[in-house]
């Protein structure tokens, strides 16, 4: 079995699993007073400060949430909700549906919404977003690299252009926290979206960045866990696993990084020389290191990925629908893709657990594939 | 083309007797792969109660079942097509005064070309359905016969009529040999998820089985306007809701005050008025069929049973094969309303021979 899905989700590192296995013994309710809750209380401010010290951000910036999705939320509704009048949203059509659904909401709430579009490798640069700036613009979201493509886009300029007006910077870094250096004392970014099972860690739980001077209104109302922002027991096991794997990856995250660039860049080479007809999607220049998306002229993504399954090898296509039927790539689709096209996307994504064997045997039995399908046709 | 012939893609819809196929393949040792067509998605104001084909809970069903069995499953998007194919086409024809067959639409256009395209890709020599009908081989022609099920009462062949031989080649129908009460208690002692799940009685993307309101609702307000009922020498009886709403045959709705009762005859789409008559003028001794497909070769002359609705039994009539893809249907008995836009289906016994579209009735 090959796992070259790595930006639906990882495999937990060994160490992880181990870590989370021993919290779960330790159940009291941080909450608590007594010495169970203690115990908790230490392990979550412990894994807070590791969160923070890889980051290098102060630790009362770090809210746990239960993964990227609520931390985006919770800063996109959290930022919008409380305010009246006239209120501009700036986000990309490329971005996870977690923000474009939510500016969705937004919208049928009364915000204006700008939806910047892509150039046809996926590329947005920072001047397009100041251009969209209007005077009663609250919030810019332009997520650090594409889940799909793996596109790095330029967070630095467009941080810089918001903190020169004081407009808050959203950026969605699912894709970007564990596998790629963000040094947050660097990087004008005033809120950030985080989630452990990208980087070896456990489901469930993320967190949410935000520097303090960003007000916001929290989603979650109950008790005052995680300093009134989010209510709620916190997710023990959870936590201490995401410490644990962001720790993990940060210390050898450029180790990991030149080996999945190298595995990528022998995939993409040896694809090239064996599949007439390959094309590839998003900025071949600009991208995360694990991610190849590609598309085979007149095969569907579909059949491809039905065939790989069934050789025993996982990639993702497209974007599933709620009943697990796949629906054109809204990423690819924004580069300017038909419907087609877009359906013969294919993304293959990998991590550090993968190996020169695997990638060997993907090459392999992938043209035998394409050859059987294009047979079929 | 290399395909391999023990391996079988199971058209899953969530149902008991797809269910069942699945299972038989599996224990035949054939390497079985479950897929289910998502052909469309209900309208988000539709309600619950209505559960359509396609929905979350269907797809949720078959998913389980390919777990209970042990086989991969996939979903397959395919709404483009069955919008263009079937649902664009269906309420085309009820704007042009006919009554459409979307099931046989379906198999015709859509579902089987499918099936086949995602098998051959994955290597598969077969699919399987839960359809209710057989196949024969019949040696001293070589070809293939399609057959009505063994199930009096589920018998599908009917919509199957598109089916020629490349594709019966390639197609199981493993439940053909059954009766419901057979499958379910197969579905029942395996522990299926589905084996006590109901019958889908309507058209899988009418689930309320109001086709006027449905058509008036996809095309959101361009629904026909009321328009007027006559009778046959064009005198006026009352008003219609729009022509879309009825079906040739059809007494009820229509709410005409007459003294005897009567029965649409006729639609004509340009002057937006439907005729009625009594209901002897429904009868018509002869019809005209286009898009006619064989299952095998037929001779011109030869005496059929031809069924002109799924639910109509058969009669008697004489084919005579008028140009390719065309023929004139002469009954030997006039029949009641003949309906254009309905697939007339030919027997010679219990074999299917083929089939094709009313274009109209004629004499009377």
């Amino acid at each position: 079995m090959i796992y070259f899905d790595n930006n639906s989700t990882t495999p937990m590192a060994p160490e992880v699993a181990a870590a989370v296995f021993e919290a779960s013994a330790r159940f009291g309710n941080a909450s608590s007073v007594h010495g169970y809750g203690r115990e908790a209380r230490r392990l979550i401010n412990e894994s807070r400060e590791t969160i923070a010290r890889c980051l290098k951000v102060n630790e009362a910036t770090i809210t746990f949430t239960s993964g990227g999705t609520e931390s985006l939320n919770a800063a996109m509704l959290g930022v919008f909700l409380p305010l009246q009048g006239p209120r501009h949203l700036i986000v990309s059509r490329v971005e996870h549906s977690a923000v474009l659904k939510t500016a969705e909401f937004l919208e049928s709430l009364g915000v204006e919404v700008s939806y910047l579009g892509v150039d046809a490798e996926g590329r947005l640069e920072a001047d397009a977003v100041e251009a969209a700036l209007k005077p009663h613009t609250k919030m810019i979201a332009v997520m650090f690299a594409n889940n799909e493509t793996g596109n790095l886009y330029p967070v630095k300029r467009i941080g810089e252009s918001a903190r020169g007006r004081g407009i808050p910077y959203l950026c969605d870094a699912v894709q970007a926290v564990g596998r790629f250096e963000i040094d947050l004392s660097l990087l004008p970014i005033d809120l950030l979206a985080a989630s452990a099972h990208k980087f070896h860690g456990p489901k469930g739980v993320g967190f949410l960045y935000g520097r303090k001077e960003v007000e916001l209104t929290p989603l979650i109302h109950g008790g005052r866990q995680e300093r009134g922002h989010r209510a709620g027991t916190e997710n023990l096991p959870g936590i201490v696993g995401m410490a644990k794997a962001l720790e993990l990856a940060q210390g050898r995250l450029f180790e990991d990084l030149r080996k999945v660039s190298r595995l990528r860049d022998r995939l993409q080479a040896g694809l090239l020389e064996k599949i007439p007809g390959i094309e590839w999607n998003g900025d071949v220049e600009h991208r995360v290191a694990g991610t190849l998306n590609f598309r085979v002229t007149g095969v569907s993504g579909e059949t491809l990925l039905m065939n790989l399954d069934m050789a025993g090898i996982a990639v993702s296509v497209g974007a599933a629908c709620d009943s697990g039927s796949l629906e054109p790539s809204h990423v690819l689709l924004a580069m300017g893709l038909d419907e087609e096209r877009a359906l013969e996307g294919v993304r293959v994504s990998l991590s550090r657990y993968n190996t020169e064997a695997e990638v060997e045997e993907f090459l392999r039995v992938f043209p035998g594939l394409v050859s059987k399908i294009r047979a079929a046709a | 083309m290399n395909l391999d012939r023990k391996k079988v893609v199971v058209a899953m819809s969530g149902g008991v007797d797809s269910s069942v196929a699945a299972l038989l393949m599996k224990q035949a040792g054939h390497e079985v792969i479950g897929i289910t067509l998502k052909l469309w998605d209900a309208p988000k104001d539709e309600p619950q109660r209505h559960t359509s084909c396609c929905s979350i809970e269907d797809i949720t069903d078959a998913r389980r079942v390919a777990d209970q069995i042990g086989i991969p499953f996939y979903v397959v998007n395919s709404k483009t097509q069955f919008r263009e194919q079937v649902v664009d086409r269906f309420v085309q024809e009820y704007l042009s005064g006919r009554t459409p067959n979307p099931c046989a639409m379906c198999n015709d256009k859509v579902k089987f070309d499918f099936l086949f395209t995602k098998a051959f890709e994955l290597g598969a020599y077969h699919i399987a359905t839960g359809h209710y009908a057989k196949k024969e081989w019949d040696a001293q022609k070589s070809e293939w016969r399609l057959l009505k099920g063994q199930d009096d009462r589920k018998d599908q062949s009917y919509f199957l009529f598109s089916l020629g031989q490349k594709q019966l080649e390639h197609t199981l129908f493993p439940i053909g040999g059954m009766s419901k009460d057979e499958v379910r208690k197969i579905a029942r002692d395996a522990g299926l998820k589905t084996s006590e799940k109901p019958d889908s009685q309507e058209i899988c993307f009418v689930p309320s089985g109001d086709h006027g309101d449905f058509i008036a609702k996809y095309l959101k307000g361009q629904a026909p306007q009321s328009g007027e009922f006559v009778n046959e020498s064009g005198e006026v009886l009352g008003s219609h809701e729009g022509i879309h709403r009825y079906t040739v045959g059809q007494r009820r709705g229509t709410q005409v005050a007459q003294g005897e009762r009567v029965y649409i005859k006729a639609i004509d789409p340009v002057t937006n008025r439907i005729t009625m008559s009594e209901n002897q003028a429904l009868f018509q001794p002869v019809l005209l069929a286009n898009g006619v497909r064989w299952v095998r070769p037929v001779a011109d002359g030869i005496e059929v049973t031809a069924r002109i609705r799924h639910r109509h039994e058969g009669s008697p009539a004489t084919l005579r094969l008028v140009e390719a893809g065309r023929v004139r249907v002469e009954f030997h008995e006039p029949q009641r309303a003949i309906s254009p836009g309905q697939a007339v289906v030919f027997y010679l016994g219990e074999e299917c021979l083929g089939g094709g579209w009313i274009e109209q009735g004629l004499g009377n």
